[in-house]
C-alpha cells in the first residue's frame, strides 16, 4: 500500500517528510488508488489541496502543469481565471525552467490569492488552493528553482492527467454535464443546454420528469440554502425546444457493426443510442409491445406522459435504431442467437416481477392478489383491471406510491398503503409521499400484514400487525418488530404488494458463458459492464438489481462505450477517464461539511402541481415544470462548482 | 414586497429581486462596472462591480446578487478597491491600449473610463496570446477581437435579443474568444447567421466591434446626438442620429436607459441613402421624352412656377382629372399639409397619401366594430401574453424589432406562437405552430378558428355577455365552418385548426399581429371576423389582449389619422357627410370638393384612360420599382410633379422633380403601429438644394396663389391638434417627454396606450 509523503486534502496537513517515526498516513486512508491504470500515481492536486505520493516528485513542475490545465479548462468568462491564472502559469513555468525571481514566487501568491477570492466560479476559486499549499509546504523547492536550479526532472517524467468534475456532476450516475446544461440555460442556450444533455442520454424529457436526482442530494447549496432544481432544470429545456416543434435528427452515418440490445428500457435504449452515435447497426429485442420499458410499464403516466417517452424513443429510432416489440429472449430467440448473429450483446433486462412479502396466502394465486408491477403493466397497457373499492398496497418505495396514486386515479374509494417503518424512513421520495397524502391515500404507519385472508379465492381482507422499531439494523435504521397481540384486519378488495422487485433472467443459458450471481442478478464489470462472456456487455436492473432510471441510463452508456472499444479493437479496458473517475470516487466531489462562500437565503424555485381535485381525476400531468422566468433564476442559482483534478503519474 | 438593507451605513430600500447594484444606483452609490448592462440579464463576468457582504467571506458581485432582508453592504473596503484595480490591471494586460490612439471607441470606451478613474497602470507588455483571425467580410460591422476583453455583452445581446445565437464563447483561459459560429469551426458573422441588427456594436464597451461606415469620421466626444425617429417600419423605433460638422456618422439605439430599445439593421445601418451621392440636388424640368429621363436643372422659382402652372391648367378646365399621391414615410404635418393642399387648393378628393390601401380598409373596419381605427394595444403588451397569432406578416424580416420582441416573449415568458402564412417566412422557426393557408383563405380560417371555440365550449361566455351583442346571428351563420370544411377551404388541417382556436380562446391573454398579408384581399372582411373571433375568446380591451396591425411604412397609421385617402377628412370626418365637410371648410377657410375621389389603383387606372391628367407624386408611393405596370399609367398624363430624393424609375416619367428631404432632415411627428404620435427631430439641414416636403407644399400653395402660412412644422401640429380631434391634446412640448397613444383628446389626457371597453356594447359582425 503506498504512502502518503505530504496531503493537505480537505484542509488538513499531514507532513510526513523527514519524519519516518510518527504515524504514516496510508494512501487508503485517502481512499486514493496506488496506481493509475499500469502507471504508479506519484500525486494528485487538486481543488482540496495536494496529496504528494512519491517523495522523489516535482512539485513546482506539478504545479505548473495543473496550472497549465487550469487555463485550458478555463472557460474565459471571468477576468481573475481567465488572465490570472494564465499569469501564474507563465510565471511558474518561467520558474520551473529556472529563470524565475523572488518578484516571480511574490507575483504568483498575490495573484493566487486574488484568483481564489475574485473568480466567477469554483474553477477559479479553487484553483489556486493547492498552488498556495505547495508555496507554503513546499517553498524550498520554489527557493531553490528561483536560485536557478534547473529542477531534478524534465516534464517528460511525468505524465499528467486531468479531469473536470463538479460534485453534481460527479454524483449523476451518468456523469451528465451539469453545470454546462444549467450554464446554457443562463446564457439563454436552451438548445445547447439539451444538447449537452444528450451528449449522455436521448432521455431528457423523461429524466427531466422522473429521475431521483442525485446531482441535487450533491448540490453545494445544500449547504446555504437549498439545492438547485437541477431537474426541473432538465425538464425545462427538454419542455421548451421541443414543444410545438419537430425536433428532428439526422441519421448517423453507420460504419460500425451489427450489436444487439435486449431490452428497450433506460440502459438499453441509453446503449442503443450511444452505439448508434458511434456509428453502429443497433438492434434492440424487447418483450413488451411497448418501449420504455418500466419507463412505459412502471412509473405512471401521470408522472411520465407518454409521449415524452415515445417521441425521445423515436429521435433514437431516427437515428438508425431498429426496435423489434414482443421479442422475448429465451422464447422468441436465444441468447445463443443472438450471440451468433451479432458482433456484440448489451443485456439490459428490467425486472418485471415483484417481490415475495412472506405472508401467508400470497403464493394461492386469490383473485384480488395482484402484485404491484403486473398492476401497473396492466394499468399503462391498458389491460382490464378489476380492483374493487377498497385495496391494500404494501411498501414504502415509489412503486408502492405510484400503484396507490393510480388507484386513487381510478376511482377506487379507499387506498390503504401499509408500511412496515415509520414514515420517515419511507424510502419513497417525500415529494411522492406528500402528493400520495394529499390525494387521498391512508397512510399505516408501522404496520406489516401477516396474512391475506380470502373467501371464495377472492381476497376478502388483510390481516396486520403493529409494528414498533428495535435496535438498529444493518442498513443503520432501526428494526421494526412486531407488536405481539396487535394484529387486526383490514377489509379490502384487492391487496397489491409493492415492496421489491425481481428479475428472471432463466434467458442467460449455460452456453452463453453470462454467469448469474447467486442473487439471481448478472455479473458484469462495475465499469466496462462486460460479462463473463466476452461481447456480452449488461447493465441496469439485470446487474445492479432494482435501481433507478438514470444508474440504468449510466449502465448504457458505460457499455456503449465500452462495447465500441470491443468491437473496433477487440478488447475491453478501462479509458483514463473512468481511471480518473476512480481517484474521485475515492476523494469524493462533494463534501458535505464544507460551506460555499455565496450569499445564501435565495430559495429554489418549486415546480408548480395540477389542483388536487383536478388531478385525481385522471392520469394528466402532476407536475406543470417550470416557467421560463423560474428556470432562469434557478440556472443563476448555480453556483458552477466545476473542479479540476490533475494525477501525477 | 420591499427588503431592506444596509448599503455603506446607509439605510436602503429595494425591490424584492433587485440586485445589490441596481439597490445602490438607486440610492446614487457608485460601484464601478464594466460588463453590466442596463438592458440585459446581469452576466457577473467582469468582477469589477465586486462588494463586501457581512458574513461572507469572498467579495459577491453587486451586478447580480439579490439584496436580502438585513444584508449590510460595503462597496469601497480598501480590499474591494485594491481587487477590482487588480483585476482590471490584469484586463489590461491583454488589451492592445497604445491603439487607444486611434481607437474609434476612444473618448467612450468602459475599459477607458474605468482604467482611468482607478489609476490603472497601464501594462506595456501586452502580449496576445495566438493569432486572431478578424477578416470578416461583411458591409457593417468591423471586428477586432484583439481589442474584445470577453465581457460576454455581445454574446447576450445575441442570443437574448436577436436569438441569432451568432456568437459563442469560445473557451480557454487566454485563448478564450468570443467566435461568430461555434468553437470548433469559426465563421465570418454571415455565415453564422447574423442579421446585422446591430445591438452588439450597440453594447460593445469597447472598439472591438464598431460601425465600419464611422472609421474616421469623428472621435466619439465630436457626435452631437440628436434624437430621432426611425423611419424605416412602422414600430417607431427611438434612434439618436450621431452627426459631425452637418453630416450623419452614425445612428446608435436611444439609449438612454428608461427608454433603452434596440434596433435592426436597416434602422442601424440603411441611412446610406441620406448622404447623398444618388439624391437630387436642385430642381429639374423635362427636356426632350417624356419618361427619357433627361431633365435640366432649374431654379426653385421657374420650377414652381412651372409645376404651378401646369397644374392650374388642369384644375381650371376640371380638378377632377387632378390626383395627389403621397408617401407612408411622410410625416403626420406632411401628410397633412399635402391632403390640405389636395383638397383645398388643387380642389381635388383623387387622393391616396401612402395609407396603404389594405390598412386604410382594416383601420376603418376596426372603426366600425371596436371604435378605434387602429390596433387596441401595443407592443409592450406582448411581454404579458401568453399566445401571439402573427398573421399575414414576416415581421422578422420586416420590422424586426417588433419580431424580436415577440422572441423575447416566446424564449423568456413562455409565450406561444401561432404563424399564419401563405408562405415560408423567418417567423416559422420561431413559431409552435405554422398554419400555411392558401391566398385568400384568411377569412374561413378565422371563422372556423370562431366556430370551433363555440362548438367546443370554448367562448368566453361571461365576456360575450358583458361587452357584446348579436352572438347569436353569428353563431348560427359560422355553423357551416366546421374543421373539415375549412380544411378544403384554407388547406389548415383540423387537428392546426383545433389547437390555434384552443390557445386563443384558453389563454389568459392573446395578442394577433396583422400584417400586410392579411389586408391584401378582403381587408374589410377580415378585419371584421378577426374582431368577431377575438371578441369570442374574450380577448380585446386589456393589457397584454387585442390586436395589433403590423402596418408596411413608418407613418401608415398617421397618414390615415390626417384624412389622407380619398374619402376621409382628417380624424376620420367623411368627405360625403356635409357637416364633416363644412366643419373642415370653416376651420381652414377654404372650399372643399364634395364628389367622391379616387385611391392610389383608380387613380392609376383613370390615368391609363387618360380621365386623370395631372399627378403631383410625392415620395415613393407608387414604389414604381416594385410594380413597373404603374409606369404606363405614369406615361399616360399629360403633367406629372415628382418630389423626390432620387430618379426612381418613376421619376423618369416627371415633368418637373423637386428634390425632397430625408427623414433626417425633417421635423415632426410620426404615429407608429401602436397609435403612439413621436416626435422627430432634424439631425440635418436639407441636403444641398433640396427643401422639405413641408416647405415644398407651402411654396407650391402659394404659387398656386392661395398662400399658407406656417411659419414653422410645429404650427402644423398645432394646427392638427386644432382639426383632428384625436390628436387634440398632442404638442411638442408634451412629446418631449415620450410619446402619447392617440386619442389623446386633450392637453392633460394621458393618452390610450390600450382600448377600454368601458361597459359598452360591441356588435359581432356578420361577415
Amino acid at each position: 500500500m503506498g504512502k502518503v509523503v505530504f496531503s493537505s486534502w480537505q484542509r488538513f496537513i499531514k507532513d510526513n517528510r523527514g519524519d519516518s517515526s510518527g504515524k504514516q498516513v496510508e494512501a487508503s486512508e485517502l481512499n486514493l488508488p496506488d496506481s493509475l491504470g499500469q502507471e504508479k500515481l506519484k500525486a494528485v492536486i487538486g481543488w482540496d489541496g495536494l496529496v504528494i505520493m512519491d517523495p522523489e516528485v516535482d512539485v513546482v513542475k506539478a504545479t505548473k502543469a495543473y496550472f497549465e490545465k487550469v487555463q485550458e479548462e478555463s472557460c474565459g468568462r471571468c477576468i481573475p481565471c481567465r488572465v490570472g491564472t494564465g499569469m501564474i502559469a507563465r510565471r511558474l513555468e518561467r520558474i520551473d525552467r529556472g529563470e524565475g525571481t523572488e518578484d516571480d514566487l511574490e507575483a504568483v501568491k498575490k495573484w493566487g490569492n486574488l484568483v481564489k477570492d475574485t473568480s466567477l466560479c469554483e474553477l477559479g476559486q479553487t484553483a489556486p488552493v493547492p498552488l498556495l499549499d505547495a508555496l507554503e509546504h513546499y517553498s524550498e523547492e520554489f527557493a531553490s528553482k528561483v536560485e536557478g536550479e534547473k529542477g531534478k526532472s524534465s516534464d517528460q517524467d511525468y505524465n499528467f492527467r486531468s479531469i473536470m468534475t463538479a460534485p453534481c456532476l460527479h454524483g449523476c450516475p451518468a456523469h451528465v454535464n451539469i453545470p454546462h446544461y444549467v450554464g446554457c440555460v443562463k446564457d439563454s442556450c436552451f438548445e445547447d443546454s439539451l444538447a449537452t444533455i444528450r451528449e449522455k442520454t436521448m432521455l431528457a424529457g423523461v429524466l427531466g420528469r422522473v429521475c431521483v436526482h442525485p446531482c441535487e442530494e450533491n448540490c453545494r447549496r445544500n449547504q446555504l440554502d437549498e439545492p438547485v432544481s437541477i431537474r426541473n432544470v432538465k425538464r425545462f429545456v427538454y419542455d421548451f425546444e421541443t414543444e410545438g416543434k419537430k425536433e428532428d435528427i439526422v441519421e448517423t452515418p453507420k460504419d460500425g457493426e451489427k450489436v444487439a440490445v435486449v431490452g428497450a428500457g433506460p440502459a438499453g435504449l441509453n446503449a442503443a443510442y450511444q452505439l448508434a452515435l458511434k456509428g453502429h447497426r443497433v438492434t434492440i429485442y424487447e418483450a413488451l409491445p411497448v418501449g420504455g420499458g418500466m419507463l412505459a410499464v412502471g412509473i405512471p403516466s401521470y408522472r411520465l406522459p407518454r409521449e415524452v417517452l415515445n417521441q425521445e424513443i423515436e429521435l433514437i429510432k431516427k437515428l438508425g435504431v431498429e426496435i423489434k416489440y414482443n421479442q422475448r429472449i429465451g422464447k422468441d430467440i436465444t441468447l445463443d442467437e443472438l450471440k451468433q448473429n451479432y458482433k456484440a450483446v448489451f443485456i439490459g433486462a428490467g425486472m418485471h416481477e415483484s417481490a415475495n412479502m412472506g405472508v401467508d396466502g400470497e403464493d394461492k394465486g386469490y383473485r384480488g392478489f395482484i402484485p404491484g408491477v403486473k398492476y401497473l403493466r396492466d394499468l399503462s397497457l391498458g389491460n382490464e383491471l378489476d380492483i374493487g373499492e377498497k385495496i391494500a398496497v404494501v411498501g414504502g418505495g415509489n412503486v408502492a406510491m405510484d400503484c396507490a396514486r393510480s388507484a386513487i386515479r381510478l376511482g377506487v374509494k379507499e387506498v390503504n398503503l401499509l408500511y412496515r417503518r415509520s414514515r420517515e424512513q419511507m424510502p419513497a421520495h417525500e415529494a411522492e409521499v406528500m402528493e400520495a397524502e394529499e390525494e387521498g391515500v391512508r397512510f399505516h404507519m408501522l404496520t406489516n400484514p401477516t396474512r391475506i385472508i380470502e373467501e371464495n379465492g377472492k381476497v376478502k381482507a388483510v390481516e396486520c400487525v403493529r409494528m414498533e422499531l428495535g435496535e438498529p439494523d444493518s442498513s443503520g435504521r432501526r428494526r421494526p418488530v412486531p407488536v405481539e397481540g396487535s394484529e387486526f384486519e383490514l377489509d379490502v378488495d384487492t391487496v397489491i404488494p409493492a415492496i421489491g422487485q425481481v428479475g428472471e433472467f432463466e434467458f442467460v443459458s449455460e452456453t452463453s458463458g453470462v454467469k448469474v450471481s447467486d442473487r439471481g442478478r448478472i455479473e458484469a464489470d462495475p465499469v466496462t459492464m462486460e460479462t463473463s462472456a466476452p461481447g456480452v456487455f449488461a447493465g441496469g436492473d439485470a446487474v445492479l438489481g432494482p435501481s433507478t432510471v438514470i444508474e440504468a441510463v449510466a449502465a448504457g452508456y458505460q457499455a456503449a462505450k465500452y462495447m465500441d472499444q470491443y468491437l473496433r479493437g477487440g478488447k475491453v479496458t478501462p479509458d483514463e477517464e473512468d481511471l480518473m473517475e476512480q481517484i474521485i470516487d475515492g476523494l469524493g466531489a462533494y463534501d458535505p461539511q464544507e460551506i460555499p462562500e455565496a450569499p445564501a437565503g435565495q430559495k429554489r424555485e418549486k415546480s408548480e402541481l395540477a389542483e388536487v381535485q383536478e388531478r385525481i381525476k385522471g392520469f394528466d400531468q402532476v407536475e406543470r415544470g417550470l416557467s421560463n422566468s423560474a428556470a432562469l433564476r434557478e440556472a443563476e442559482r448555480c453556483l458552477r462548482c466545476y473542479r479540476l483534478l490533475l494525477a501525477v503519474t | 414586497m420591499m427588503v431592506s438593507l444596509v448599503i455603506d451605513g446607509q439605510q436602503v430600500y429595494a425591490e424584492e429581486g433587485a440586485t445589490i447594484y441596481q439597490a445602490a444606483k438607486q440610492m446614487g452609490i457608485y460601484i464601478p462596472t464594466l460588463c453590466y448592462h442596463p438592458r440585459l440579464r446581469p452576466l457577473g463576468y467582469c468582477r469589477i462591480c465586486l462588494v463586501e457582504v457581512e458574513g461572507i467571506n469572498k467579495p459577491v458581485t453587486s451586478c447580480n446578487t439579490p439584496v436580502q432582508e438585513g444584508m449590510r453592504v460595503t462597496t469601497d473596503t480598501p480590499a474591494i478597491k485594491e481587487q477590482r484595480e487588480e483585476i482590471l490591471s490584469m484586463l489590461l494586460q491583454t488589451h492592445p491600449s497604445e491603439e487607444c490612439l486611434v481607437c474609434e471607441k476612444g473618448g467612450n470606451c468602459d475599459l477607458q473610463e474605468q482604467a482611468y478613474q482607478m489609476g490603472c497602470q497601464v501594462s506595456r507588455s501586452y502580449v496576445l496570446t495566438d493569432e486572431v483571425a478578424s477578416a470578416d467580410e461583411n458591409p457593417h460591422i468591423v471586428r477586432d477581437p484583439e481589442k474584445c476583453i470577453l465581457c460576454g455583452r455581445c454574446i447576450r445581446v445575441c442570443s437574448e435579443v436577436a436569438q441569432q445565437f451568432v456568437f459563442t464563447l469560445k473557451e480557454g483561459g487566454m485563448e478564450a474568444r468570443a467566435v461568430a459560429g461555434t468553437p470548433e469551426k469559426p465563421q465570418t458573422l454571415e455565415d453564422a447567421g447574423c442579421v446585422f441588427c446591430g445591438n452588439c456594436v450597440e453594447v460593445c464597451p469597447v472598439g472591438a466591434l464598431t460601425e465600419i461606415e464611422r472609421a474616421t469620421l469623428g472621435r466619439e466626444w465630436e457626435l452631437e446626438p440628436v434624437k430621432g425617429i426611425c423611419n424605416h417600419c412602422s414600430v417607431g423605433c427611438s434612434i439618436v442620429f450621431r452627426v459631425k460638422d452637418g453630416k450623419l456618422v452614425k445612428i446608435n439605439a436611444d439609449a438612454e436607459e428608461d427608454t433603452f430599445g434596440w434596433i435592426c439593421s436597416k434602422g442601424k445601418f440603411g441611412y446610406d441613402y441620406i448622404k447623398g451621392e444618388e439624391r437630387v440636388t436642385t430642381p429639374l424640368i423635362r427636356q426632350g421624352e417624356k419618361g427619357a429621363g433627361e431633365f435640366r436643372e432649374a431654379s426653385w422659382e421657374e420650377a414652381l412656377d412651372y409645376v404651378a402652372k401646369g397644374l392650374k391648367e388642369i384644375r381650371n378646365e376640371d380638378p377632377r382629372a387632378l390626383a395627389v399621391l403621397g408617401s407612408g414615410r411622410c410625416s403626420n404635418e406632411e401628410n397633412y399639409l399635402l391632403q390640405k393642399f389636395s383638397r383645398g387648393v388643387l380642389g381635388t378628393n383623387n387622393l391616396e397619401t401612402g395609407v396603404h390601401f389594405g390598412m386604410a380598409q382594416a383601420a376603418l373596419a376596426m372603426e366600425e366594430s371596436l371604435g378605434v381605427a387602429g390596433s387596441t394595444t401595443t407592443l409592450e403588451s406582448i411581454r404579458k401574453t401568453e399566445t401571439v397569432m402573427v398573421i399575414g406578416s414576416d415581421m422578422l424580416k420586416n420590422q424586426p424589432v417588433a419580431g424580436m420582441r415577440v422572441k423575447e416573449a416566446i424564449r423568456y415568458n413562455g409565450t406561444r406562437l401561432i404563424n399564419v402564412s401563405t408562405q415560408e417566412t423567418e417567423m416559422d422557426k420561431a413559431a409552435h405552430l405554422n398554419l400555411k393557408v392558401r391566398s385568400g383563405s384568411d377569412l374561413d380560417l378565422l371563422k372556423g378558428m370562431l366556430n370551433y371555440v363555440i362548438q367546443e365550449g370554448l367562448l368566453d361566455s361571461d365576456y360575450v355577455e358583458k361587452y357584446t351583442e348579436g352572438f347569436s346571428e353569428l353563431k348560427e351563420e359560422l355553423k357551416g365552418y366546421t374543421p373539415a370544411r375549412v380544411k378544403e377551404l384554407t388547406g389548415v388541417g383540423e387537428e392546426d385548426l383545433a389547437r390555434a382556436a384552443s390557445w386563443l380562446a384558453e389563454s389568459n391573454n392573446a395578442v394577433v399581429l396583422a400584417g400586410k398579408g392579411f389586408v391584401h384581399q378582403q381587408p374589410r372582411e377580415n378585419t371584421l371576423a378577426l374582431v368577431n373571433l377575438m371578441l369570442g375568446c374574450g380577448q380585446v380591451g386589456r393589457e397584454g389582449a387585442g390586436i395589433i396591425f403590423i402596418q408596411p411604412r413608418s407613418n401608415v397609421q398617421g397618414a390615415l389619422d390626417m384624412g389622407g385617402i380619398a374619402p376621409l377628412l382628417p380624424g376620420y370626418r367623411r368627405v360625403e357627410d356635409e357637416g364633416d365637410r363644412q366643419e373642415i371648410s370653416e376651420k381652414w377657410n377654404l372650399e372643399l370638393p364634395s364628389w367622391e375621389g379616387k385611391e392610389l389603383e383608380g387613380i392609376m387606372d383613370a390615368a391609363r384612360e387618360g380621365e386623370i391628367k395631372g399627378l403631383y407624386l410625392v415620395g415613393d408611393a407608387l414604389e414604381t420599382g416594385k410594380y413597373p405596370e404603374r409606369e404606363k399609367a405614369l406615361a399616360s398624363l399629360d403633367f406629372l410633379v415628382v418630389q423626390e430624393l432620387f430618379i426612381t424609375s418613376g421619376a423618369r416619367y416627371a415633368d418637373v422633380i423637386l428634390p425632397g428631404a430625408s427623414f433626417a432632415e425633417t421635423e415632426g411627428t410620426f404615429t407608429n403601429l401602436e397609435r403612439k404620435v413621436q416626435k422627430d427631430y432634424a439631425a440635418l439641414t436639407a441636403y444641398q438644394n433640396s427643401r422639405t416636403d413641408l416647405e415644398i407644399i407651402q411654396d407650391l400653395s402659394r404659387a398656386m396663389g392661395t398662400p399658407m402660412k406656417y411659419t414653422s412644422a410645429r404650427e402644423v401640429t398645432q394646427e392638427i391638434s386644432r382639426v383632428v380631434p384625436q390628436y387634440g391634446g398632442i404638442s411638442w412640448e408634451r412629446l418631449e417627454g415620450g410619446g402619447l397613444f392617440w386619442p389623446c383628446p386633450e392637453e392633460g389626457h394621458y393618452g390610450t396606450p390600450e382600448l377600454c371597453l368601458n361597459g359598452k356594447k360591441i356588435r359581432f359582425s356578420t361577415v
